[in-house]
């Protein structure tokens, strides 16, 4: 025997935005009216342009804006040349993410090894230095190819096994970041 | 018996049952079974079957357990009729008894007869030990139906909780594989077995968490952070697919592409071959706004593999990354490529090749680990393919892995060439050191001889046009008339015909 159900979307219209450097805007988007953010109501209109470039403007004030990069729920902006990162969380997710990030515990180290073998050509980086996700640390070349190495999380050098010039082999340890992300 | 009353009471009892998996399940950052299919399918639309199917009789039962475990049915993504299933880890931690596998294995039955993808939503323990072999020919049926189904109807499966023993392998055989970060796991045999067997300490995630599958197994063709994105993901994935291998693909009406950025085109392969470049950058400028769906993006990235659109067709993109890697193909890379080849191929998707390929990776671990065995997947999937193909070199296209790409002497309908193509049996400084051997030994200013010769070189050998002239390319073309030639194209190829000698089915390199 067949039943048909209906069960209700999750209509709740409030949203969490993360920005990297940890502050939470609480977005609250109201059918027939201006978006609150944080509590405060904001008169924003925004416009979306063909390739990325968008201009909104908020309390009567124009900017342009241009969206990098969107992956999932993460979104890079950039505004009169400023990259602002974002995540997007509806308060749901927001929840499940707050539970399992309990569970996960404290900031884990991240390693970065040699894809292929090769040669180091340029360190940009020294130890100590902070550095972004996707930064580039160093130049490999491997297969007559200049590969720039990227960080692979926001954090600190905590050591660099190589110098330029030297050979190394495939896996071998290149550089170790203390990762600082939640 | 009042049949009313009865009726009632159970759709009450299914109401209960529904409240306690909500609270079970939201306190592990889980969502219910239900509220899946929720998200998975246009509102409204999800057709339930089988919902008050009990378990085995043998089972001793704590609680009510309608439906042994699993949600089944049929629903709307886009307006189109899709299959599912979604185990419930509430009841009984979602092991698969008899009457469970038997509701899978009849949506798998039904999605094969009417033609419609199947997806299926998996939080499972595995077999149900109490019912022993009964358990075992459930999975076995839901197996052969895995099976029967491939290349008829596309199979999606996404991984919201643990997936253990043989459990992993009706997902493994499925044509995607969509996972979540920290709640879902994926292995064939648990930490406590590697402990016992090898000693090695190993957590849950560390051995078959969701990023370990999509970066290093390459089991996974997603991940994603929260299950909801995943299961929107199923609803993205499914826009580019056909519903079967005769259905029509979907054609968006929302096309829009870059315009002003064509001519950038012009400028981002860089002078010297030993500068990488972002190959996506290609693929995003040439394909519709924002339509390019990368598969397994984090997987040997040194070939990249998804869906786009073209003029609101769907197109399957394969191409060299010569950021990573080089853009070397290595066993990994031959791997990903022929899976995603032979997908599209079996559901009448077109595919374009970008091509920048220095050759097969070298080295003793590549050679002992079968990279003659498994690059030979990539290169039998291109010549076994049937669906129209396009090739653009867009800078080096070497040797052995020049023939591979989808080059025109294994079938490919139309291969055209940027200026900046270097097409030859090797690269300029290998080859001078073979074909000018004594010339260089005797030569007392060595590296002047070597820098003239590999000028020489690009001029006579390894240019687009010479290849041009030969008749092994169509074309030479500009970079920023790339996207207007490839819509012709594809066009000249829609009704491509095709006829193959009968036989069972070839035997490809596995």
């Amino acid at each position: 025997m067949a039943t048909t159900y209906v069960y209700k979307r999750d209509a709740t219209r409030l949203f969490i935005a993360m920005r990297d450097n940890g502050s939470r805007y609480k977005i609250y988007l109201p059918k027939e009216s201006n978006p609150i953010i944080n509590g405060k109501e904001k008169d924003i209109f925004f416009i979306e342009h063909k390739n990325n470039f968008s201009t909104f403007s908020m309390n009567d004030t124009l900017y342009r804006c241009e969206i990098t990069q969107r992956d999932q729920n993460r979104i890079v902006v950039k505004v009169n040349g400023v990259e602002y990162k974002f995540s997007l969380e509806s308060i749901f997710s927001y929840l499940r993410r707050n539970i399992l990030n309990k569970d996960a515990g404290a900031a884990s180290d991240n390693n970065i090894r040699s894809q292929m073998p090769g040669k180091i050509v340029d360190i940009f980086m020294s130890e100590g230095d902070l550095v972004n996700e996707g930064e580039p640390i160093l130049s490999l070349e491997a297969m007559k190819m200049q590969n720039e190495i990227n960080a692979s999380c926001n954090g600190v050098i905590r050591k660099i096994h190589v110098v330029p010039g030297q050979s190394v082999m495939q896996d071998e340890l290149l550089v170790e970041i203390a990762s600082i992300d939640v | 018996m009042n049949k009313r009353k009865v009726f009632e009471q159970r759709l009450k009892s299914l109401q209960n049952m529904e409240e306690i998996a909500v609270q079970k399940q939201h306190l592990k950052a889980k969502l219910t079974a239900r509220e899946r299919l929720n998200i998975l399918f246009d509102e409204g639309s999800f057709f339930e079957l089988n919902t008050f199917v009990e378990p085995a009789k043998s089972i001793k039962k704590t609680q009510n357990a309608y439906g042994d475990g699993v949600v089944v049915g049929r629903g709307l993504v886009q307006g189109r009729s899709v299959f599912a299933y979604a185990q419930d880890f509430t009841v009984m931690g979602g092991s698969l008894g008899y009457a469970h596998g038997m509701k899978i294995a009849k949506v798998q039955e039904m999605a094969l007869k009417f033609g419609s993808p199947c997806v299926g939503l998996i939080d499972s323990g595995g077999a149900r030990i109490q019912e022993g072999i009964n358990s075992l020919s459930a999975y076995a049926r839901i197996f052969k139906n895995n099976v029967q189904s491939s290349g008829i109807i596309p199979q999606i499966s996404v991984i919201l909780g643990p997936a253990a023993g043989g459990a992993v392998y009706s997902p493994a055989m499925t044509d995607f594989v969509i996972m979540t970060n920290k709640t879902s796991y994926m292995f064939v045999t648990g930490p406590d077995v590697v402990k016992e067997v090898l000693n090695q300490d190993i957590t849950m995630d560390e051995l078959g968490g969701g990023n370990v599958h999509a970066e290093k197994s390459g089991v996974a063709h997603f991940v994603f952070e929260d299950e909801e994105h995943a299961i929107i993901q199923v609803r993205k994935l499914l826009s580019y697919l056909p519903l079967n291998n005769f259905d029509a693909l979907p054609v968006s009406t929302d096309v829009d592409f870059n315009e002003d950025r064509q001519e950038y085109l012009n400028k981002i392969v860089p002078d010297d071959p030993n500068r990488p470049y972002d190959m996506k950058e290609i693929i995003n400028t040439l394909v519709d706004n924002n339509s390019f769906l990368e598969i397994h993006e984090k997987f040997a990235q040194n070939i990249v593999v998804g869906f786009a659109r073209l003029e609101g067709k769907t197109i399957g993109i394969v191409a060299n990354q010569p950021k990573a890697m080089a853009g070397t193909l290595d066993i990994n890379a031959s791997i990903k490529g022929a899976r995603f080849v032979r997908f599209c191929d079996a559901f009448n998707i077109p595919l374009l090749v970008l091509e920048d390929v220095p050759g097969f990776l070298p080295g003793v671990d590549q050679e002992h680990t079968g990279i003659i065995r498994n690059g030979s997947k990539l290169l039998y999937a291109f010549c076994e393919a049937t669906v129209p193909r396009i090739t653009i070199i867009t800078r080096k296209a070497y040797g052995g892995a020049f023939v591979v790409m989808n080059s025109l002497g294994i079938g490919g309908d139309f291969n055209f060439a940027w200026p900046t193509a270097e097409i030859a049996v090797m690269g300029p400084a290998g080859a001078i050191k073979i074909v000018n051997r004594a010339e260089l030994t005797a030569a007392t200013d060595r590296e002047k001889l070597e820098k003239e010769l590999i000028e020489k070189y690009k001029e006579e050998i390894a240019n687009p046009f010479k290849a041009e002239e030969l008749g092994m390319i169509d074309d030479v073309i500009m970079p920023s008339e790339t996207r207007r030639i490839l819509v012709t194209a594809f066009d000249i190829l829609s009704n491509k015909q095709y006829s193959q000698p009968e036989r069972k089915h070839g035997n490809i390199p596995l």
